[in-house]
């Protein structure tokens, strides 16, 4: 039996190339970079005893992410400062910690996440895309073919996406976004640029950036 | 544009794009210019198969070890990602610098199996280089290439500039010292193939010139230009103190064997006449426990694996087995690390041993004993009883296990349908053998998988001179086994009889295969080892196309005499002793393992003067 396990919650980015790597494999990269280090990780205590760690709002392949929490627990009391020094230093290239501390807020907290979007077209087109954007949060819905388990359900997004702010320059149209997130309700950005490219050409090339996890009240997990 | 902001738009629309983008932990990353030679390290297959390869880990880390080389690698792309690098124009590139390998100085590739073979001409291909090593003028890149298809590496004779026969280490590295000697007093690429074919264990195939019969048999090989008349093979002298990797490269996605892996010997002892590695890795040399034991810490250490596999060809043939368990299982119990041993034997697997692969995997146990009869099993050499599999699978089932496959191979040379009906018998003695035991797992049933494979016959084993089956006779050999297996606890599994055919063609093809091979890549195979890529009909096209046909490479007998393609190479066993062993088959008379008595395979003069050691002696 083991006395005391003490949770913690690591915040890292998933920047650059980081971003192909889906989250299985983050999860198998985050268990290694675990084991290379000296720390005092809690494993369950079945009989295949393996490292305690769970992700809150896992992030979908492809996107980045200024701010990803994963949970894990430690047998024994140590500064939050060495656990992410060590764990900064081996984690794969990509991948960088930005806070260790003790969870404040269960996962289940997690109501939205806000989304930087920024999409290349040719310069002529940028002005007509900005207005398509505008016009669409404009609508009083938005509708688009949801993939679930069970098969396809048609949902409306409006009142689970908010356009926070919108412009062009010479690198395309970017948005900022905030989107319903969690386990129960989870609106992807995916999902949403689905819904504007329905009826416009896709863009040249995306690049979308996860830049917070908030609560219902809109705070920082934590 | 740079390579790595054009490959963004594009990794967005391909399977796991994490195998095209490098940045694994301890993949090395130098200044290019603060290096003077670039090494591609290219795997013609997948990156899942390449990555789980550790003859690839260890050419890496030799080569990076030296601040003057920097090797990077590089992999074949799947169907999509291919599509769209041609499309986009994307050349193949190396995983570490993310730039195009037509630049590099050194393009190697590694030849585990010969369905890889359209693939390194693909892969030439999209890297924007021209296959064939004459339209190649300038010094570099050198395309060389190495691994066991090395032995007879005669298909490729035309795209390929320098094979390395046998073991790399040393000679990789002196290829390279030779070409930055090249590089400073403004070589031919001529000039240093030349010179090349002079270090041990390189084989320049244009400096040669092979004559053929009306027969179309070989008449002659000739060298050229001074170059050797025979090539023999490069061992290491004292395999405990090469180098071994610290570190591996550790994958994010998942690839075939994610784990540590220690070779903890290199050749076999056992000379099962169709194994061609039992021949060519000859002689047998091994690691002290100690050494591997550090290997093993350094490896777990750097990579944060959970499981350390012990590999060679025959580990339970490893005498100080025992000894490593001992120092490696404290630690690896107190960190959670499995400890894997593959290839065990059936014979020499202790009660100890059993229960330590019991504890990593409870789910199956694989063993091989290949033929069906004691009399094919002596044939072959396997030197194999059923008492022994069938008190191995019973001390299996006393441990848990519930689930046994076996390995098969039809169209064994002696081979009769009594032989292959032997398989089913066999399978159903297994089965018998559970529930005739008291102590048998309660509750559970017994699943006997019985996998065959077609026998592919390969140079330098007793069996290069012998046909191989026709599919027909192959297709008759299967349907006859299925017939004789009457339980529903045995389940059979094959192989692709036609993969096996082009197989056997490539494995003793001569150079006139080379004009087959361009012509099947050009129609579109690659990844042939894949079966969603291979065509049959493809490869016969390019055959009729050059006027061969498969079947005088694959199912034509080989009188001892005759001149093969592979006769100019030689990998230490004697011709005399391959064609004495192939007599013996016929005879299905056994030859003792090396250690039980040395059989005078040739293999010792492999060494250098006065440093044979044991079992080989002079």
């Amino acid at each position: 039996m083991q006395e005391v396990m003490i949770p913690v919650r690591l915040f890292f980015s998933k920047t650059g190339r980081a971003k192909y790597i889906s989250h299985l494999d983050t999860m198998r990269t985050f268990t290694r970079a675990f084991r290379r280090t000296s720390l005092p990780l809690w494993y369950t205590q079945g009989f295949n005893p393996h490292l305690y760690m769970t992700f809150p709002l896992p992030l979908a392949l492809g996107v980045e992410s200024l701010r990803e929490a994963v949970d894990f627990r430690l047998v024994q009391q140590m500064d939050f400062q060495r656990v992410a020094d060590e764990m900064a230093a081996v984690l794969p290239p990509g991948f960088g910690v930005v806070e260790v501390a003790a969870p404040v807020m269960p996962a289940s907290a997690i109501a939205w996440a806000e989304y930087e979007i920024r999409l290349a077209y040719p310069e002529q087109e940028r002005e007509a895309m900005l207005f398509a954007l505008k016009g669409l949060f404009d609508k009083p819905s938005i509708d688009v073919v949801k993939k679930t388990k069970k098969g396809e359900t048609l949902t409306d997004i409006r009142p689970h996406a908010a356009l926070l702010d919108c412009k062009t320059d010479e690198n395309g149209l970017w948005m900022w976004v905030r989107l319903a997130a969690g386990s129960t309700l989870n609106i992807s950005p995916q999902l949403l640029l689905e819904a504007f490219q329905k009826n416009t050409r896709p863009a040249d090339s995306v690049k979308i950036l996860r830049t917070a996890i908030l609560d219902a009240e809109r705070k920082p997990f934590a | 544009m740079s390579l790595e902001a054009r490959l963004e738009p594009i990794l967005e629309q391909v399977q796991k794009p994490a195998r095209y983008i490098g940045g694994e932990l301890n993949s090395v990353v130098k200044d290019p210019s603060r290096v003077s030679v670039r090494y591609a390290l290219c795997f013609p297959d997948l990156y899942e198969i390449g990555m789980s390869h550790l003859g690839m880990k260890i050419l890496y880390s030799i080569k990076n070890k030296r601040e003057d080389i920097w090797c990077e690698r590089v992999f074949a792309p799947a169907a999509d990602m291919e599509a769209k690098m041609r499309e986009h124009q994307i050349p193949l590139y190396g995983l570490e610098s993310l730039e195009p390998i037509a630049g590099f100085d050194f393009i190697g590739f590694s030849l585990q199996y010969e369905l890889c073979y359209t693939t390194v001409l693909n892969m030439l291909d999209l890297a924007g280089l021209p296959v064939r090593s004459k339209d190649r003028k300038s010094l570099a890149p050198i395309v060389m290439a190495g691994g066991p298809c090395a032995c007879n590496p005669e298909p490729l004779a035309d795209f390929v500039d320098l094979f390395v026969l046998g073991e790399g280490e040393e000679v990789n590295l002196e290829l390279i010292d030779l070409y930055k000697q090249a590089k400073e007093e403004h070589w031919s690429k001529e000039e240093y193939l030349r010179r090349a074919s002079h270090i041990p264990g390189v084989y320049v195939p244009s400096l040669y010139q092979v004559t053929y019969r009306e027969d179309g048999t070989v008449r002659e090989i000739v060298p050229l230009d001074g170059a050797p008349a025979r090539v023999t093979k490069r061992i290491i002298q004292n395999l405990d103190r090469v180098e071994f990797p610290e570190s591996f490269v550790v994958p994010f996605i998942d690839i075939v064997h994610d784990r540590s892996m220690l070779e903890v010997q290199r050749g076999c002892i056992r000379g099962c006449r169709f194994c061609q590695a039992g021949f060519i890795y000859r002689p047998i040399r091994d690691k002290r426990p100690e050494t591997l034991n550090r290997d093993a810490l350094n490896l777990s250490r750097t990579s944060g694996y959970d499981e350390v596999s012990l590999t060679s060809l025959s580990t339970s043939d490893y005498l100080g087995l025992e000894e490593l368990l001992d120092q490696m299982l404290p630690w690896t119990e107190e960190q959670q690390i499995n400890i894997a041993l593959p290839s065990l034997r059936i014979d020499n697997c202790s009660e100890k041993l059993m229960a330590q692969i019991a504890k990593v995997r409870k789910s199956g146990l694989t063993f091989a004993p290949e033929a069906g009869t004691q009399r094919l099993r002596d044939a072959i050499n396997k030197n194999l009883t059923e008492e022994e599999i069938l008190s191995t699978c019973r001390s299996a089932f006393r441990s848990g296990y519930t689930a046994v496959k076996l390995y098969f191979m039809i169209g064994l040379p002696t081979e009769t349908m009594e032989d292959v009906a032997g398989i089913a018998d066999l399978a159903q003695k297994v089965v018998d053998t559970f529930y005739r035991m008291p102590e048998k797992p309660k509750g559970k049933g017994v699943q006997v998988t019985v996998s065959v494979s077609c026998f592919v016959p390969k140079p330098f084993t007793p069996f290069e001179f012998e046909p191989q089956d026709t599919p027909e006779q192959l297709r008759e050999k299967q349907k006859h086994l299925l017939a004789h297996v009457r339980s529903r606890k045995i389940s059979v599994k094959y192989h692709d009889s036609d993969t096996s055919v082009l197989e056997a063609v490539l494995a003793r093809g001569d150079r006139r295969l080379c004009a087959v091979l361009e012509s099947a890549w050009r129609a579109g195979s690659r990844l042939d080892g894949w079966g969603e890529h291979f065509s049959m009909e493809r490869w016969n096209q390019a055959f009729a196309q050059h006027g061969l046909d498969p079947a005088f490479y694959a199912h034509r007998r080989r009188d001892y005499g005759e001149v093969v393609p592979w006769s100019h190479l030689d990998y230490g066993v004697s011709r005399r002793f391959l064609i004495a062993e192939n007599k013996k088959a016929w005879e299905s008379a056994v030859t003792p393992n090396c250690r039980e008595r040395c059989s005078g395979c040739g293999a010792a003069a492999l060494y250098s003067d006065g440093e044979v050691k044991p079992p080989c002696k002079k």
